[in-house]
């Protein structure tokens, strides 16, 4: 009797064994990719924020599939080498089920080579380089692991061209940029396009990424005499050469390609030096979507600034999107949730997400989109398209 | 191309090198009488362009108390480096180059760590604007050229006729003769530290409202100063002056009429040519 009780309880403990190591894991393990400290940090920490808030949101419905997300970070401080040292890791090591996050494009090409042999889906939510989701043209077998939510380099200058052809009616432009790969990628999509709508570039000034001084730039401009100042500065420059450009009486309208003078935490301490500057931004808080003010509203409350309405959304987006894409192909099989992600139809805070067929989440109406917005007395409105407008462009008329 | 447009990038030139002076001169004052490459000279600025932040922003003090405060907390915190890793350093020139680098490192990163996870700007404390003709300066601007020339126009006064002064230029000359002359070489030191870092504090009390403040502000006008110091002539005050307004009118000049991104190529250009022509830079001497 004794024997049998000794095998019976061994058995019940074999079993128990038994489905306690098959048991469906109870935490889903994400690996975010952002700089979290370094020179480019600002910008790591807004993406890394997002997610974790999207995640939360995810955790306090009940979570994904029955589990909870558990998101584990590596700062990437925006090297490639590290990058790929922080996606060895977190595939490797902690077993991640897949990655999101990462700010700069080479990073993103970088990690795509780790991601894609050890067949882990990657969701880039940021850097912008079409040769991210060209991957995917060029190999889809190979890289169908990457999707992105953030936007391509051609979307920074399309977000723009309404105010040349419907605000401004230009004839003639001025570009300002950083000297960057990305500053020249836009020049030469929006000489190429707004030549064809008609509009002339009269020249280009690019400017080093740490310049503080502008005024050589300004007499040049203030010389062309352009219809419209198309302006690319996204980093700290941005400010001083606005500031520069409020006090240099330009007074020529001026388009700002989102970056730094999108945030409006930066924008309200320049005080009156940001007025009638126009920014076109990837979002803002006008009821783009029915998620779009009540992501504005708990991100300010949460982190103690207004998102800048790039980084930010779209990184916020890319979790809810990436959650959405599991939860409709029912399982963590890779192929399945491939699959899923490619029928997406998902209203994010920033607009509506579909990919196309190298995994970019469209632009363009009735998808995502941009909105152009002014600064007046430290207030922020929105004037282009009509739809989300609650203000109108003004000119500068100072004397 | 019309006489006034000429005028206007001279003036914004000289505009812009009395801005660069004021950090310039600090660093080849140091340069000059200590003999150390202080490369944590723009990190001093730095930490004097948050320490303005805080002031002026936070603490909502008036702006001329926050100048003097921003110049009291960077001399203090010179004279402490100074007395903690110059003093032990300074006899190698590549060991305090390295160990005042891996302070700018490490003045970065605590800064970033603390309080530099969101972009910060202020508002500018003294607005308006003053023009002739279409060309027109920000008052913020102008205040602060003009600031910059008089603190180091009294600067080189006080080094020529002061007793203290005379005493730093002993040192400048002869430091072990001036030891046993009776003069305490170490203060000297300190000080000259402390007045150079405490220049930069005053650049950034007076710049801070024009650009943004951020961890790694410091690099590019440690870079700067730099090239305007060697141009000048290393120690040399008068040198150092005259180079930032050559730095700021070839600058300008150069983005009006061959575009910004040859502005950089073409004050480093003028630098090759000059030191090809005068290797110890405008002013120079020989100082190691």
């Amino acid at each position: 009797m004794k024997k049998f009780l000794l095998i019976g309880i061994c058995f019940g403990l074999v079993l128990m064994t038994n489905s306690l190591l098959w048991a469906q894991p109870k935490e889903l393990k994400i690996g975010l990719l952002a700089p979290l400290t370094g020179p480019i940090s600002e910008g790591g920490q807004r993406i890394a924020n997002s997610i974790k808030m999207a995640a939360e949101e995810i955790n306090a419905k009940g979570g994904l599939l029955g589990m909870q997300i558990k998101l584990i970070e590596w700062d990437t401080m925006g090297e490639p080498e590290r990058g790929v040292t922080g996606a060895k890791k977190l595939i490797e090591s902690d077993q991640v089920w897949g990655l999101i996050g990462i700010f700069r494009s080479g990073v993103a090409l970088a990690v795509a080579d780790v991601v894609a042999p050890a067949k882990k889906l990657l969701m880039v939510t940021d850097a912008a380089s079409p040769a991210i989701t060209g991957l995917v043209k060029k190999d889809y077998e190979k890289y169908k692991v990457i999707f992105r939510t953030g936007a391509m380099a051609p979307h920074f200058t399309e977000v723009c061209y309404p105010f040349f052809t419907h605000v401004i009616k230009a004839k003639t432009f001025f570009f300002v940029a950083e000297n960057t790969k990305i500053s020249r990628d836009i020049y030469e999509a929006a000489e190429k396009d707004l030549q064809a709508k008609g509009i002339k570039s009269l020249g280009t000034a690019y400017v080093d990424v740490a310049a503080s001084e502008f005024m050589g730039e300004l007499a040049r401009i203030k010389s062309l005499k352009p219809d419209v100042v198309f302006t690319h500065i996204p980093a700290a420059g941005g400010v001083a050469f606005q500031k520069q450009y409020y006090d240099a009486k330009v007074k020529l309208p001026q388009i700002i390609v989102t970056g730094v003078m999108a945030m409006r935490n930066v924008v309200k301490e320049m005080g009156e030096k940001s007025n009638y500057a126009s920014v076109a931004a990837f979002c803002w808080d006008v009821p783009i979507t029915e998620k779009t003010i009540p992501f504005y509203k708990n991100f300010t409350k949460k982190f103690g600034m207004d998102p800048e309405g790039y980084s930010d959304v779209r990184s916020y987006d890319g979790m809810l999107v990436l959650a959405d894409g599991i939860k409709r192909a029912g399982s963590l099989d890779l192929e399945k949730v491939i699959k899923a992600l490619e029928q997406t139809d998902y209203k994010g805070a920033a607009g509506r997400y579909v990919f196309d067929e190298t995994h970019q989440a469209k632009w363009g109406e009735g998808y995502l989109n941009g909105v152009l917005v002014q600064y007046l007395d430290g207030k922020s409105y929105v004037f282009w398209p009509k739809q989300y407008a609650n203000g109108k462009y003004k000119v500068d008329t100072r004397k | 191309m019309e006489p006034l447009q000429i005028i206007e990038i001279f003036v914004s030139g000289i505009v812009v090198g009395g801005l660069y002076s004021l950090t310039a001169v600090g660093m080849t004052l140091i340069l000059g009488v200590m003999r150390v490459i202080n490369l944590a000279h723009g990190s001093f600025y730095m930490v004097g362009c948050f320490a303005t932040y805080f002031i002026l922003v936070q603490a909502k003090l008036n702006p001329i108390l926050a100048l003097f405060l921003t110049i009291f907390i960077v001399f203090i915190l010179a004279l402490f480096v100074e007395k903690l890793i110059i003093r032990e350093t300074k006899t190698d020139l590549m060991r305090v180059s390295v160990a005042t680098f891996s302070l700018a490192m490490l003045l970065e990163e605590a800064i970033r760590i603390k309080w530099g996870k969101v972009y910060r700007t202020i508002p500018t404390y003294i607005t308006g604007t003053t023009g002739y003709s279409g060309i027109t300066f920000d008052n913020q601007r102008l205040v602060a050229s003009i600031i910059a020339i008089l603190v180091i126009t009294g600067l080189v006064l006080y080094i020529k006729k002061g007793r203290f002064g005379r005493a730093i230029r002993m040192v400048q000359q002869d430091g072990e003769m001036a030891s046993m002359l009776g003069i305490n070489v170490d203060v000297v030191n300190m000080t000259v530290f402390g007045i150079g870092a405490g220049l930069a504090g005053a650049a950034a009390g007076l710049l801070a409202p024009l650009y943004m403040i951020y961890p790694s502000m410091g690099w590019p006008p440690l870079l700067k100063c730099f090239a305007i110091v060697i141009l000048g002539g290393m120690g040399s005050v008068g040198g150092t002056i005259f180079a930032s307004f050559i730095f700021g009118v070839v600058e300008v000049g150069t983005a009006f009429f061959y575009g910004s991104q040859w502005a950089y190529a073409a004050v480093f250009l003028i630098m090759i040519i000059i030191l090809l022509i005068r290797p110890k830079g405008i002013l120079g001497k020989d100082i190691f």
